[in-house]
């Protein structure tokens, strides 16, 4: 406890680092991933290559991944961030072509037998029906990319992992407990909003 | 129903689809009268589904032509030509995240109607399918039964008031009372507003209950167009005699309405002394009053109780076709 109140400034500045670097990840991994999910559920035929791909880069560890990457892009955030956006891709785009091709045939051809254009079906029907499961691939990225960041320290990304390591250098059990702790709770605050989100929209389909 | 105007020309219209051995749809011509409900009957894989979705162009002719409103459909973009036509499918296909309202709304709103305007159609619509709007206007599509749902479905196609509708199976996944219920609807909705419907069912007492002309098909052919009592009397094919079920003829007699045996002779129907017959009720029913008056024509009243016709003993034989001949050539 004595650490925590003489070390609280540091602490949350790694919190900050760890926060700003999940959530930028997230929003590049978003801006990549839904408008690939939307081509791949238009163009059907592309998706099983595809997400095939995606599914072989998700199963290559994480730390492998931030050595093979950090001839390229060197060490801390930049390659930290690549990392994490290359690697959550599958879950974004899978949930995302899931669900925008998961959505009832039969409200699909009434919208366009009652002369829906493509865009006006896509806006109005399809994109809103898909969010549900759009918003849970979000959720379960969202959570993965929060633990996974921790390994960012590693290569001098920063974060809340700098504490895990330097309790392992140093053999610190409080940083340790610490930056378990507080990743845990990040990721399920993360975790409770996006839910909470993902619940509103859901009743706004199932109605009050 | 050469008197009509025709509201839907189809010329020899073919499709073949990519891939299949044989068309689907072959050699199609039909032509529709404005105001008129013809019934398109056959069997799944008969071609009928397809041939209504080429109306719409939610499928493309492989060769042929067809006219809506004495113009060629391709004329038009489809998204235009669509909104022109009303559509209602047997999985109604309601948007779960709207409100009955936003959903009859749909195509007003594509169309740039003022809120006002949209509202009040909304809730003359629901009223008109008997659903008060103060009670659906705001459910969700969930919320409703099946038959509540089609009610839903058939306003959202009526909502910009389309001269045409096309329906497909519409009743087919309704319970049999329902589906009863729903077809005298849609025969009074018919009456009321002279839509002309392109309606499709593999039911053969439903086709005989709603169709001012019924076109059966078969292996994406025509095989026969005509009222059910002409079908009746004078099945063109051995299919299409066996499709009516002629040996069956009491209770195919139960499902056709008088009316449409009428001969409207309103003098005839004043001077007879036999107990008139509501012009809903069946030829059966017609059969019975037949007997019951010693085979003396039957006066028909309509809904305001005026006697508009008449129905005779030669009507009803002619409908019951000749259960024990041979098939009798057009």
């Amino acid at each position: 406890m004595t650490y925590l109140a003489e070390n609280w400034d540091f602490v949350l500045e790694l919190a900050w680092q760890h926060i700003s670097l999940a959530a930028s990840v997230l929003f590049i991994a978003l801006a990549l991933a839904l408008p690939l999910g939307v081509l791949l559920a238009r163009f059907g035929r592309l998706a099983t290559p595809v997400l095939g791909l995606l599914s072989v880069v998700y199963t290559i560890p994480s730390m492998a991944l931030f050595a093979l990457l950090i001839p390229v892009t060197g060490l801390g955030f930049k390659t930290a961030a690549t990392a994490l956006v290359v690697y959550s891709q599958f879950i974004l785009v899978r949930n995302t072509v899931a669900g925008l091709q998961g959505v009832d045939p039969a409200v699909l051809e009434a919208a366009v037998g009652m002369g829906m254009s493509g865009w006006q079906v896509f806006r109005e029907v399809r994109l809103p029906l898909a969010m549900p499961v759009i918003l849970a691939g979000v959720r379960v990225a969202a959570v993965s990319i929060i633990g996974l960041a921790s390994l960012a320290a590693w290569i001098n990304a920063g974060g809340l992992g700098v504490l895990l390591f330097q309790g392992l250098y140093q053999d610190h059990a409080t940083k340790i407990w610490t930056g378990t702790i507080l990743i845990a709770f990040i990721a399920i605050a993360a975790s409770r909003l996006l839910q909470r989100l993902e619940r509103r929209i859901r009743s706004g389909l199932d109605g009050p | 129903m050469t008197h009509l105007e025709p509201a839907i020309v189809l010329d020899r219209v073919s499709k073949t689809f990519p891939g299949a051995a044989r068309p689907a749809v072959s050699e199609c011509s039909l032509t529709v009268g404005a105001g008129e409900l013809v019934v398109l009957l056959g069997s799944s894989g008969s071609g009928k589904t397809t041939l209504l979705k080429m109306i719409n162009r939610l499928y493309e002719p492989t060769s042929g032509t067809i006219y809506v409103n004495g113009q060629d459909v391709r004329a038009v973009s489809a998204v235009e030509l669509r909104r022109r036509i009303g559509y209602v499918i047997q999985q109604v296909g309601l948007f779960p995240h709207q409100t009955v309202a936003q959903n009859i709304a749909t195509v007003p709103r594509i169309l740039g109607w003022d809120r006002k305007r949209i509202e009040e159609r909304c809730d003359f619509l629901l009223e008109l399918m008997q659903l008060p709007p103060e009670q659906f206007r705001d459910r969700r599509p969930r919320q409703l039964s099946g038959g509540q749902q089609q009610r839903v479905g058939i306003a959202r196609a009526l909502a910009a008031d389309p001269p045409i509708l096309l329906m497909d199976e519409p009743f087919g996944a309704l319970d049999a009372i329902t589906r009863e219920t729903l077809q005298d609807e849609l025969l009074r909705i018919q009456a009321q507003f002279q839509k002309t419907i392109l309606f499709v069912t593999h039911d053969v007492d439903e086709a005989l209950k709603l169709a001012d002309r019924i076109a059966v098909m078969k292996d994406g052919r025509i095989e026969q167009v005509g009222t059910a009592i002409e079908l009746l009397h004078r099945p063109a094919t051995p299919f299409v005699r066996q499709l009516l079920g002629a040996d069956d003829w009491l209770q195919r007699l139960s499902v056709v309405p008088v009316r449409r045996a009428m001969n409207a002779e309103p003098e005839v129907a004043a001077a007879s002394s036999a107990q008139p017959l509501p012009a809903e009720a069946s030829l059966r029913d017609a059969l019975e009053a037949l007997l019951r008056s010693d085979l003396k024509p039957v006066p028909i009243v309509d809904r305001r109780g005026r006697r508009v016709g008449v129905v005779r003993w030669e009507d009803v034989r002619a409908a019951a076709g000749d259960p024990f001949g041979q098939v009798v050539s057009p």
